[in-house]
């Protein structure tokens, strides 16, 4: 479903974020991403997601080879991609509930069957009860919340969380875990990083630990 | 497929809402898209009203030859006949200078006019249709004619008529070239409001390009926005053409009755509306494609 070829990306400056990275993730798998802040998690989730380019070595999502693909063509990845971003990219300007619509309007989904989609995906993230708010009057951990409920709505084959437990106390994270397994459950694939180990080792999946851009042993 | 259209409807009445939303800037950038439509248009009609009746002008050159006052019948015959005889000429027609008096007074609305004069002031006089309208042609005419006996001067309008289609000619340049600069504005207009729209929207942009928007799912609202405004403005823009015409054409005709002749402005048709409706749009949604299009490439992955 994913896999790494020898990836290396250097951003403009010459900071190197990844080293030469090769792995791969089955469809349907479940994996965790570790290390400590600037070890490169963000920037292998981009990656994945088109969002940046490798500097060298190949990125493949669904037998695709991102660096070949024209723009229009990325988009199309991404739309069967959901993304929870590190630092959230809400849209202050529209209500909860428009915010979770967003996915749904660029996939070109029927507006009355898409109020349906976004409610069960607010009421799984406990927000239901504030699809009319704007952002701003949310907490740290509801914006959070907002934003995974929008990167599961249209209901992607790849999801990618990045620190999505960050601002949330250890019951919502937990909540939260359980949202990401149940769609890992119904065939997701599912890539969600962190720097504090202890909620992944309860989950007895696979954890790829990063430092400074590689593998840590 | 129904959904496709479904979509484009959305986004063109979301556009069109926007507009209506923010009457104020909207109004603003209306106005100027308009005016920068309604002065070429403006200018076109004229020439084209011009170029009308230029062309009815020139397509009937005529010769007329007033006599001497001191003209006996018999010299009148003479140029009758000579007339008649003459191979360049089509058809003439005599004026007698008791029925010139009273075209006159018919035409002013000066009855009676005669009764105060003294003598009548007019000559006789032919009015003569030559069978060329090459000008050079017309000119020997018209000096033969004036060297027949008794007759006084041949009175020819080319001269007048040439400089009036030159005239008529740098106008319609003028048009093409007005059209042209301000076409220019109109998209220049456009991609400064859409860029500043952009700017407005750029959060909303960056992340819906993030998690899947196409570019054209991202610039169909801009394009629309465009689209919309061209019209719009298209649409003012021949109003103020209309108003122009009602205004303008009492006056004219009034003016042109002096000359005994039917001038009048003539409002553009419905092809033209419709062809200046499909240009405006055209233009502005070019405007909003080059703003969009440069955005978007800053949001490419690198
Ligand atoms: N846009 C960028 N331009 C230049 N350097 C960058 C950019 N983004 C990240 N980096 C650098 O790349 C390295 C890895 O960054 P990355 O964001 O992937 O780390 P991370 O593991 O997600 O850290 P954190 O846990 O703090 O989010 C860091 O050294 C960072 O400074
Ligand atoms: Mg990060």
């Amino acid at each position: 479903m994913i896999q790494f070829d020898q990836v290396t990306k250097r951003y403009p400056g010459g900071n190197e974020a990844l080293k030469n990275l090769s792995f791969s993730i089955e469809s349907g798998e479940m994996v965790f991403l570790a290390g400590h802040s600037g070890a490169g998690k963000s920037t292998l989730l981009k990656l994945i997601a088109g969002i940046e380019r490798a500097t060298s070595g190949s990125v493949l999502v669904n037998n695709q080879n991102l660096s070949k693909l024209r723009s229009s063509q990325l988009s199309f990845v991404r739309q069967h991609i959901g993304l929870v971003f590190q630092d959230h990219k809400i849209l202050y300007d529209r209500t909860v509930f428009d915010n979770v619509m967003l996915p749904l309007d660029i996939i070109g989904f029927d507006r009355r069957d898409a109020a349906k989609r976004v409610r069960a995906a607010l009421d799984k993230v406990g927000l239901l009860g504030k699809e009319k708010m704007m952002p701003v009057r949310l907490s740290g951990g509801e914006q959070q919340r907002l934003c995974i409920a929008r990167a599961v709505v249209h209901r992607p084959t790849i999801l990618l969380a990045d620190e999505p437990s960050a601002n949330l106390d250890r019951a919502y994270a937990l909540d939260i875990m359980e949202l990401f397994k149940s769609f890992h459950q119904v065939g997701a694939t599912v890539l969600i990083s962190a720097h504090d180990e202890t909620l992944m080792e309860d989950y007895g999946r696979r954890i790829i630990r990063l430092r400074e851009g590689q593998f840590a042993s | 497929m129904k959904h496709f259209f479904y979509l484009h409807w959305q986004s063109a009445s979301n556009a069109f809402t926007r507009i209506l939303r923010q009457p104020f800037g909207s109004l603003l950038n209306l106005v100027m898209l308009s005016v920068a439509l309604a002065l070429p248009l403006s200018l076109y009609l004229c020439v084209n009203s011009l170029q009308d009746w230029v062309g009815r002008l020139s397509a009937t050159p005529q010769i007329t030859l007033f006599m001497e006052m001191s003209a006996e019948d018999a010299d009148l015959a003479a140029v009758n006949s000579t007339l008649r005889k003459h191979p360049r000429i089509k058809g003439y027609r005599f004026v007698s200078r008791q029925q010139a008096l009273k075209d006159m007074e018919n035409r002013n609305g000066l009855s009676g006019l005669a009764d105060g004069l003294e003598s009548n002031p007019l000559p006789d006089a032919f009015i003569v249709t030559p069978a060329t309208i090459e000008p050079h042609e017309l000119e020997m005419l018209q000096k033969e004619l004036s060297g027949l006996p008794m007759v006084e001067t041949a009175q020819f309008d080319a001269s007048w008529a040439k400089r009036l289609y030159g005239m008529v000619d740098l106008a319609r340049k003028l048009t093409v070239f007005l059209a042209t600069i301000l076409g220019i504005a109109l998209i220049l207009i456009t991609h400064n409001t859409i860029r500043m729209q952009i700017l407005a929207r750029r959060d909303e942009i960056e992340v819906a390009k993030l998690i899947g928007a196409t570019d054209s799912f991202i610039r169909r609202p801009f394009l629309y926005h465009a689209f919309w405004q061209g019209v719009l403005a298209a649409l003012i823009a021949w109003g103020l053409t209309c108003w122009l015409v009602a205004m303008a054409n009492p006056a004219i005709t009034e003016f042109a009755m002096l000359y005994n002749e039917r001038v009048n402005l003539i409002s553009l048709n419905a092809p033209e509306v419709l062809a200046v409706i499909g240009l405006a749009a055209f233009l502005a949604m070019f405007g909003a494609r080059l703003a969009t299009g440069h955005h978007l490439r800053q949001l490419e992955p690198r």
